[in-house]
């Protein structure tokens, strides 16, 4: 049974345990693990984005629903991890938004898309690139409304927010290749040949640039943090959060099996280096959650692995 | 086979790799990080998998590195002659020029077009010739130039220790030899290997020349006239044809010879620039050929695809 999700898991583990020791070790030098993830957020990804969600079939269920499935989900995590903060940790409601985040923050781009493609095949492309548009831009926004509503003197009107918004996601590499490849889906246009051998020469080096590169960051995430509160945020991250939307998804959405294999993969993604970077900004907990980083990438391993499994099993 | 389908895509993304660091769409770190990356990494892995799963029936290793390195000797000879008497520059110049003019950039560039026109046949006689390039070359410059300036910095002892231990940490040599002792087990490879190994392998390529074409913004076009000229016309002509001509002679098959021919024609890469800028001998000339002579590939290549494939 294991047989029929390892060829699956164990490349993706495989890779990411790779560019770790090559970080550790020193094989790869600091300029290997800046330079790496660099070309693979500004060119890879978005290239590989733009090529699979442009030829792949769009979904059934309405885009709509899929949202809902994940961030409902997303919601109602972030709300137990805040009630968590003061009942369970009795730590002050300001670190609640770090700790939301962190149970809540999926790492979708650099291994929720490699295992969801893995698994499903391009047929799930447009599903994760419709749940990456909307998870950075939903990120970007609650950053801005946590500071508008802590730290009165940073904080910009909601005219500014807006317009910061939208020159993130207007910039942003990744969305573009998102929304280029949606545009070209939705025009109907085909690749000329030449073009699509070029677009297919890099995008091959997106997935496994993601993922050497996402073990190589991990060096720079110690396991520090106190236990309760790194345990806090990997059981609602890896068990909570999947579950809700698993259930969203089958019995309040009744989504068709595909959507909510895929959806439930994303929500169980180990935390997202995005979840580090607010809890650093904000200087809220960035140690609990470089901790729930550190701990909830190697912990996939097992929980991915029963996942796939148990969504094998479950699909028709 | 199309020529414009195999060699075009290859430029362009050179040429991506270029714009990008031209116009700071992307860090410095990006150019260093992807060059290990590929030559560490991503290269190793894809020489060890399709050695190591290949099929292909073996060419006379000897064969082929008679074409490769019979090519690379003569024009090494011509460059060190035109160097004295044409160039009339002095021998210490000699060892750098004719580096330049026969040390070709077949990691980066070759294997892409090599894989691009023949896929995984190209694998066998492409590792055959690339486990030798990196050590002959050095070594044989290095002595050259220890020769012409009368310089002895360490015996030769010293030197073939040197090399030896170059040879053991190369990690394009140790993919290479991991992949041939593999294939002596007749074992096949495990599925997850095969699976991990593939996926590093294929982001060898693209990530391969995105650095190349990034690396060529540091290096300007310039060296003088003459010598310019003399090491392209070398590079790109010269030995193309001698290779051409000893693989016809050795009747090498039509796969082995166009790997043969096709790496002879590569333009000098930072390899080539390296030796010079460390003897500090003819360093602009090469810097001038790798910028210059890459540019030129895109022709010169585009020919020898196309008289392959007709």
């Amino acid at each position: 049974m294991l047989a029929t999700v390892l060829p699956t898991v164990i490349p993706v583990f495989g890779l990411i345990a790779l560019g770790f020791l090559a970080g550790r070790s020193g094989y790869l030098s600091d300029a290997g693990v800046k330079g790496l993830p660099e070309f693979v957020f500004r060119i890879a990804m978005p290239i590989m984005l733009f090529r699979t969600i442009g030829q792949a079939k769009m979904p059934e269920a309405a885009p709509v629903t899929i949202l809902l499935m994940f961030f409902g989900a997303a919601l109602i995590t972030w709300a137990l991890a805040s009630i968590a903060t003061g009942v369970l940790l009795r730590r002050p409601q300001a670190d609640a938004a770090a700790f939301g985040m962190a149970s809540t923050f999926s790492n979708s781009v650099m291994m929720g898309l490699p295992i969801g493609l893995a698994h499903y095949g391009q047929t799930a492309a447009p599903v994760i690139a419709l749940i990456i548009l909307c998870d950075t831009a939903v990120l970007w926004l609650a950053a801005a409304l946590y500071l508008a509503a802590t730290d009165s003197a940073r904080a910009q009107g909601i005219g500014g927010v807006l317009v910061t918004l939208m020159r993130r996601v207007g910039t942003n590499p990744i969305i573009l290749g998102c929304v280029a490849g949606l545009g070209w889906q939705i025009a109907g246009l085909t690749m000329p040949p030449l073009a699509d051998r070029m677009v297919t020469l890099l995008a091959q080096a997106a997935i496994p640039g993601a993922l050497v590169s996402l073990g190589l960051a991990l060096n720079s995430y110690g396991l520090a943090g106190q236990v309760p509160a790194v345990a806090m945020i990997a059981v609602l991250k890896m068990l909570v959060m999947p579950a809700l939307a698993y259930l969203l998804g089958t019995h309040v959405l009744a989504l068709p099996p595909l959507e909510v294999g895929v959806v439930t993969i994303l929500a169980a993604m180990p935390v997202g280096a995005n979840a580090y970077l607010f809890a650093a900004a904000n200087e809220r907990q960035p140690a609990a959650v470089s901790g729930a980083i550190a701990a909830t990438t190697p912990l996939a391993l097992f929980t991915i692995s029963l996942l796939l499994l148990f969504l094998g099993q479950a699909r028709p | 086979m199309n020529v414009i389908t195999v060699v075009l895509p290859v430029f362009a993304l050179i040429a991506i790799g270029y714009v990008g660091a031209r116009t700071r769409y992307f860090s410095e770190a990006v150019q260093k990080g992807l060059t290990e990356f590929a030559a560490s990494l991503a290269i190793p892995s894809l020489l060890f998998r399709s050695i190591a799963t290949s099929t292909a029936p073996t060419v006379s290793p000897v064969k082929l590195w008679l074409a490769y390195f019979g090519a690379a000797a003569l024009t090494w000879a011509f460059a060190t002659l035109t160097t004295r008497y044409v160039l009339r520059r002095p021998m210490a110049d000699s060892a750098s020029i004719a580096m330049t003019s026969a040390f070709g950039n077949t990691v980066m560039l070759g294997i892409p077009l090599c894989l691009a026109l023949y896929g995984e046949a190209a694998a066998a006689p492409m590792a055959v010739i690339l486990a030798f390039t990196s050590p002959i070359f050095w070594t044989v410059a290095t002595l050259h130039h220890q020769a012409a300036t009368a310089t002895r910095e360490r015996g030769t002892g010293a030197l073939v220790l040197t090399v030896a231990r170059d040879l053991a940490r190369n990690p394009l040599i140790v993919g290479i030899v991991c992949g041939a002792l593999w294939r002596l087990t007749g074992q096949p490879l495990p599925a997850v290997a095969e699976r991990v190994l593939g996926l590093l392998g294929q982001a060898g390529v693209p990530c391969g020349l995105i650095a190349l074409g990034a690396s060529l913004v540091g290096i300007a076009i310039k060296g003088q006239g003459p010598t310019l000229t003399t090491v392209i016309a070398l590079k790109l002509l010269v030995m193309p044809a001698l290779a051409w001509a000893l693989s016809l002679a050795l009747d090498l098959p039509a796969v082995a010879m166009g790997v043969v021919v096709l790496f002879a024609a590569m333009p000098a890469g930072t390899n080539a620039y390296l030796f010079a800028a460390k003897v500090q001998r003819a360093a602009n000339s090469a810097s001038g050929a790798v910028a210059l002579g890459t540019g030129l590939t895109l022709l010169t290549a585009s020919l020898i695809v196309w008289s392959f494939s007709t």
